[in-house]
Formats: C-alpha cells, sequence, structure tokens
C-alpha cells in the first residue's frame, strides 16, 4: 500500500473516530437528561405522595386511593455498534507467479548477454541455448519488465478500489451516526424535556392544592363539597404526576435497568 | 570450406527467430489489452461503489431533514397543546370543576405517553422487515 493510500484511509479511520466520539457525547447527554428526569420524577413523587398520604392518614380516607401499578418501565440505549475495516489486498497467485517467471526470464537473458559480452572479450565462442527467446534480447527483457510491472499494477488497481471502497462505507457511517444524533437531539431529549416541563407545572399545582388540604385536614368533612373537591384535586394531581413514571421514552427493547426497578419498586410501595 | 561452413553455422545461431518474436510482441500486446481489461472493470467498480455510496447518503441525508421536520412540527404541536391543558387545567381547578379537572389531566397524560419517536421506530421496524422477506403480504 502506497504512502497516499495509506494516509486516506488514517484521515478516513480520523473522520470516523471523531463522529463516533461526538455521537457518544451526545448518548452521554441523553442519558444525563433521561437520568436528571428520573431523579426529579422520584423526588417530586416522594414529597408528593408523603405529603399527601399523611394527610390522608389524618383523614383516615385511605380507600378512595386507587392504587395503580408502576410496571411499564422507560429505557434509554442506543444500537449503533456497526463497525468498518479495511480488506487487505494481497497478490494473487497468478500475480506472484507472473512476478516470478519474468524475473527469471529476466535474469536468464542478463546472464546470456554477460557470456556473450565475456565471449566476445575473449575472442572464444560461448553460445547458449535462445531456444526460448526470440533472439532480441532486447525485445525479451522488456517483455519481462512488462510482465512485472503488470502484475503489480494489478494489485494496485485492486487496492485503489479498496481504499475506494473503505472510504465510501466510511462516508457512509458517518451520515448514519449524523441521523442518529438527530433522532437524539431533535427525537429524544426534547421529549424527554417536554415530560420534565409538564411534571414541573403539574408539581407547584398539585403543592398549592396539598397545602389548601393540609390547611383543613384537622376539621375534613367529607360531606363538605368544597373539602372534597381539595381531596379529589389533589388525588388527581398526584395520580398525573405518578403516571408520568409510567411513560417509555424508548420503547423498543423493553428492558428494565436496575435502577428504574427500584424507583419502581419505591412508587409502588408509597401507593398502597 | 572449413571456414564457409563455420560461418553459416554461425548466421544460423544468430538468426532471429521472428516468428518468436512476433509472438512475444503479440503476448506483451495482449497482456497489456488483459490489463486495460482488469484496469477498466476496476474503474467501473469504483465508479459504482462512489455512486451507491452518493445515493445512500442522499437517501439518509433526507430521512434527517424529515426527521427534523417531522420532530419540530410534532413537539411545536404538543408544545401548544400542553400549554392550552394548563390554562384549562387553571380555570378548572379555579371553579373547582372536578369532571373538567379529571378530563385535562387524563389528556395531558395521553398527550405525556404519546411519543413522537415511536411511529418512527415502527416505520423502521416495519421497513427491516420488508427488507428481510422475500414476500409482500397484503
Amino acid at each position: 500500500m502506497n504512502k497516499e493510500r495509506t494516509l486516506r484511509i488514517e484521515k478516513s479511520k480520523i473522520d470516523l473516530s471523531l463522529n463516533k466520539a461526538f455521537y457518544d457525547s451526545w448518548v452521554n447527554q441523553m442519558s444525563l437528561e433521561a437520568k436528571e428526569l428520573g431523579k426529579l420524577r422520584k423526588e417530586i413523587i416522594i414529597k408528593v405522595i408523603n405529603d399527601f398520604k399523611s394527610c390522608l392518614k389524618k383523614i383516615d380516607s385511605k380507600k378512595n386511593i386507587n392504587v395503580k401499578s408502576f410496571d411499564i418501565p422507560y429505557e434509554v440505549s442506543s444500537n449503533f455498534t456497526t463497525d468498518i475495516e479495511i480488506k487487505d489486498i494481497s497478490m494473487s497467485f497468478d500475480q506472484k507467479m507472473k512476478i516470478v517467471n519474468h524475473t527469471l526470464d529476466a535474469l536468464n537473458i542478463g546472464i546470456q548477454k554477460t557470456i556473450e559480452i565475456l565471449g566476445k572479450k575473449q575472442f572464444s565462442n560461448f553460445q547458449t541455448n535462445n531456444s526460448t527467446k526470440s533472439g532480441i534480447w532486447w525485445l525479451d527483457l522488456i517483455q519481462s519488465a512488462f510482465g512485472i510491472a503488470q502484475a503489480y499494477a494489478e494489485k494496485d488497481q485492486a487496492e485503489e478500489t479498496e481504499v475506494v471502497r473503505f472510504e465510501t462505507d466510511v462516508k457512509n457511517l458517518i451520515q448514519k451516526i449524523n441521523n442518529e444524533i438527530t433522532l437524539i437531539e431533535y427525537g429524544i431529549i426534547p421529549h424527554i424535556n417536554q415530560l420534565k416541563d409538564i411534571i414541573m407545572q403539574l408539581t407547584p399545582r398539585c403543592l398549592k392544592s396539598l397545602e389548601e388540604l393540609i390547611l383543613i385536614t384537622d376539621e375534613f368533612d367529607i360531606e363538605n363539597y368544597a373539602h372534597q373537591a381539595i381531596l379529589v384535586k389533589v388525588r388527581n394531581l398526584a395520580l398525573a404526576i405518578c403516571d408520568s413514571s409510567r411513560i417509555e421514552i424508548l420503547d423498543s427493547q423493553h428492558n428494565i435497568s436496575s435502577n428504574d426497578k427500584m424507583y419502581i419498586v419505591k412508587c409502588k410501595k408509597l401507593f398502597i | 570450406m572449413e571456414e564457409k561452413k563455420d560461418k553459416t553455422e554461425n548466421k544460423e545461431k544468430n538468426y532471429f527467430d521472428y516468428n518468436n518474436a512476433f509472438n512475444k510482441i503479440s503476448d506483451a500486446v495482449n497482456s497489456y489489452y488483459h490489463y486495460q481489461e482488469i484496469r477498466e472493470g476496476h474503474i467501473t467498480e469504483r465508479i459504482r461503489i462512489k455512486e451507491n455510496g452518493e445515493t445512500i447518503r442522499k437517501n439518509l441525508d433526507n430521512q434527517k431533514e424529515l426527521f427534523k421536520d417531522y420532530f419540530n412540527k410534532e413537539y411545536s404541536l404538543k408544545k401548544e397543546a400542553i400549554d392550552k391543558y394548563f390554562i384549562l387545567l387553571d380555570k378548572c381547578m379555579a371553579e373547582n370543576n372536578l369532571e373538567a379537572l379529571q378530563g385535562i389531566l387524563m389528556n395531558l397524560g395521553d398527550l405525556m405517553k404519546n411519543n413522537p419517536i415511536t411511529p418512527i421506530l415502527n416505520i423502521q421496524q416495519q421497513a427491516k422487515k420488508l427488507l428481510e422477506s422475500d414476500s409482500i403480504d397484503f
């Protein structure tokens, strides 16, 4: 492989590794956003449910609460594992044989010519067997040189094709990486942010209603519509926040991480 | 007489085998054309690889732009709907309208569950299945 091709391959490899690093940084950011969402949800749910449960204990009306299951996990994953390797082009058997035969021919011609020259110098008549040659030594030599050059040129062509194939595969893979990044940047992260936004908007409303409920806990009257309304408001808002924990971010594999499992179990315990 | 004989023998020995020389030239020309054939084959193959790669990249680029447009539209629509639901939610909470409140929270829940990525994943899976299978069921 010549220097120019080696450089092209190296350049492609560098491009690919840079793009992979860029992709990894996006995956990391996505994971951070998802973890932040999980942490936020967990903190909010624990706070809301604890306060709500303590109010309910006081009111002693736990039976009004529907127990919800939190079995649906969410998952953030990536299936990007593709890799490309450059195929090593070695000489074919025919090409090797061509080189060996023509080199031997060229050597033979050289020896014959030397013997002839020596013979002329010593005024003697050395004659070698010329039966397989044309009789024109330089024509035979050119033909041998041409044969060797041809074998190398064929290998050179195959190498160039392989390098072009490698470069194209790398370019294609880089474009695929860019598409995956687009999916993360425009599809997954905004989804996580929107979930965060909804939870952040629901939480103050729920906490406000919870404060109202705490205020009336001591004189709570189930027959009083205003009291009932506050209780129902808190319950519905708390359930809406808890519902957010059942939302999947990607649902292709249905795998569940250990953190999510613990989180779901805690949520279940809080509500039962 | 003997000198003449030697000269004739030497001439015979130094005689150029034109037939063999012609064959050599012919072989060289043939092998040159054979190499040209191989070279042309490789050039064609390289052009095919490059053009195929360009088509793949163009398709991927179109897909990327489609993703961007789709997600931008979906999320802006969702954002608008979320804002409207929260305005209505505040109104229902202020008026103690519990039925409407429940309805709005249900809709908000549906909105949260509605993940714009899911249709794309489904399309990708279906496309993969179609590409993998030999027949298409209607």
